[in-house]
């Protein structure tokens, strides 16, 4: 579904990525991990085309969108929900959710979209009339899913530290969101810090200095020495 | 001591003038909360688009006139017909704009500044030709919009006051609604508050840009056709009403819509009263002083909020 090919990117002469190659599948549930300032967004960044590459390739569904415009990455349906969550500041929770239906395929079907997400998130359709920056983090992270949820034919939804900021009982409520999503049969990739709370996914990736330092099961990444590595310093 | 009577009138004016000056303001609020830009452009905006207005309406001939480079339409419009093409014309000139002149410095460093110089120039090209096309003399709109008055007791409103009055109001109220409610309106809220959150969204930021600055511009013309109604037209007629939009904008909080709105009549309201308890050529520097006095108590202006 999403293929990255020998990526290479950063930001202006600082190169973060040094050469990334993944594949991640139709409807998989995959992470990437690794300590802070490994290129973790990055990889999301230069996926959803925010960032052009300077050289390698994206594919996405079978397509090449290297250096593709964001917004047409979003339309074919590659959603990239960024850290922090990134709410419109000043528009409502649900002017906020139909922002996340700009494209006009999605526009047409706004209603029944916005019904569907409602459903999936209830206690955000309570909220639907305040200010978005006047929610609490953990509402926040869940508008931000559902504002990506917008887009008519999600298939993939790359979602960047969903833990981050957020209370450990919170967090617990963003991942119950994510296996709701993921039983809609769409794909889902995290980014995460921390190799918690992930034991549960098809596919892990450890990303160290720009590149990926070791890919596989959840079982085999998380019980590995590399982890064990990362994570502690040995 | 001044009659209570005599207060009346520069209230009334006051409220005709403020829509005005927020129909003018908006425009530059709407390009500087979504493009982060000033544009300086927005005075030659306001000018041509009254310029064009008159072309299409004056009665001369299609024989050359005030030293013309190009003949006077003798199309006769009505002024209340002549608006619609001058908008749209503005507009594109709008887009344009952007497209040509700021979209290839906007990615660059020091947007602020180089856009700032770029419209500068573009306001003082425009100025130009239309010294070159029209003459350096000053002339006014060969008819009335609407010829008459009704009196409210004391208070005498000209039909041009109302007509001026209603169309300011019901454009910004369309405006809000636009922003409110339509697909492109959300578009250019999302890209003010977050540009890289409005691009994931599947929000084509440049084509929002694009319409952002033709419709700034647009209302820009239309503040100029208005106002055009009462004030003599010259190259240089965009400098005032620039000049007031900039204060207005800066001290409402620059970027917000409520805070443009009301300090448009607040900048009326003391324009009115100073020229009515002082003198009128006091009016512009006491707005700027009491400007500079909210400044300094509030820098974000008075409604201004922390950009993020």
């Amino acid at each position: 579904m999403l293929v990255l090919e020998n990526v290479r990117s950063g930001y202006g002469q600082v190169e973060v990525l040094k050469g990334v190659s993944f594949e991640i599948k139709k409807g998989e549930y995959a992470a990437i991990i690794g300590a802070n300032g490994h290129g973790k967004t990055t990889i999301l960044r230069t996926a959803s085309g925010l960032l052009r590459p300077s050289s390698g390739k994206v594919k996405f569904d079978g397509e090449d969108i290297t250096g593709m415009p964001a917004y047409k990455v979003a339309e074919k349906g590659l959603i990239h929900i960024p850290e922090g969550a990134r709410l419109f500041p000043q528009m409502t929770v649900q002017e906020n959710l139909v922002a996340g239906a700009f494209a006009k395929s999605s526009w047409r079907n706004k209603a029944k979209n916005l019904a569907r997400v409602y459903q999936l998130f209830p206690n955000i359709a309570e909220r639907k009339n305040q200010l978005a920056l006047t929610l609490s983090g953990g509402e926040r992270q869940t508008v931000a899913i559902a504002r990506g949820l917008m887009a008519e034919n999600v298939k993939l939804l790359m979602i960047d530290e969903p833990s981050a900021g957020l209370a450990p009982i919170l967090i617990d409520e963003v991942y119950e969101k994510i296996g709701e999503i993921r039983k809609t049969g769409v794909g889902v990739l995290v980014v995460e810090q921390s190799p918690k709370r992930i034991a549960d996914c098809d596919c892990i990736y450890l990303i160290e200095n720009g590149e990926v330092r070791m890919q596989g099961s959840a079982k085999e990444v998380l019980e590995s020495k590399e982890v064990m590595q990362a994570y502690l310093g040995s | 001591m001044v009659e209570t009577a005599l207060l009346l009138p520069p209230l009334l004016s006051a409220i005709i003038l403020g829509s005005l000056y927020a129909l003018m303001a908006m425009g530059l609020t709407l390009i500087y909360s979504t493009i982060r830009i000033l544009n300086f452009a927005h005075g030659a905006f306001f000018m041509a688009g009254a310029y064009i207005v008159w072309w299409l309406n004056t009665p001369e001939s299609a024989t050359r006139l005030f030293g013309t480079m190009i003949p006077v339409s003798g199309l006769q419009l009505p002024l209340f017909v002549a608006v619609i093409p001058a908008v749209i014309i503005i507009f594109g000139a709008g887009v344009v704009t952007q497209k040509a002149l700021i979209l290839p410095l906007i990615r660059k460093p020091n947007t602020l500044i180089t856009t700032l110089v770029a419209t500068l120039a573009l306001a003082t090209i425009l100025e130009s030709v239309a010294t070159v096309i029209f003459g350096g003399g000053r002339f006014s709109y060969a008819q009335e919009l609407v010829v008459g008055n009704v009196r409210l007791g004391e208070l005498i409103v000209t039909y041009v006051e109302i007509i001026q009055f209603a169309v300011a109001i019901g454009v910004l109220l369309a405006l809000y609604l636009f922003l409110k409610k339509s697909r492109i309106g959300i578009g250019m809220r999302a890209v003010a508050q977050d540009l890289d959150a409005a691009s994931l969204c599947g929000i084509n930021t440049q084509t929002v840009y694009l319409l952002t600055f033709g419709i700034g511009a647009a209302l820009a013309a239309l503040a100029g056709f208005l106002l055009t109604n009462i004030i003599f037209l010259s190259p240089s007629v965009g400098a005032t009403p620039l000049t007031i939009a900039f204060i207005v904008v800066v001290f409402g909080g620059i970027g917000s819509v409520p805070g443009t709105v009301i300090a448009s009549y607040v900048v009326a309201l003391v324009q009115q009263y100073v020229t009515l308890l002082l003198d009128p050529s006091w009016g512009l520097s006491f707005a700027f002083i009491l400007m500079i006095a909210v400044l300094i108590i509030r820098p974000r202006g008075l409604f201004g909020f922390k950009e993020t």
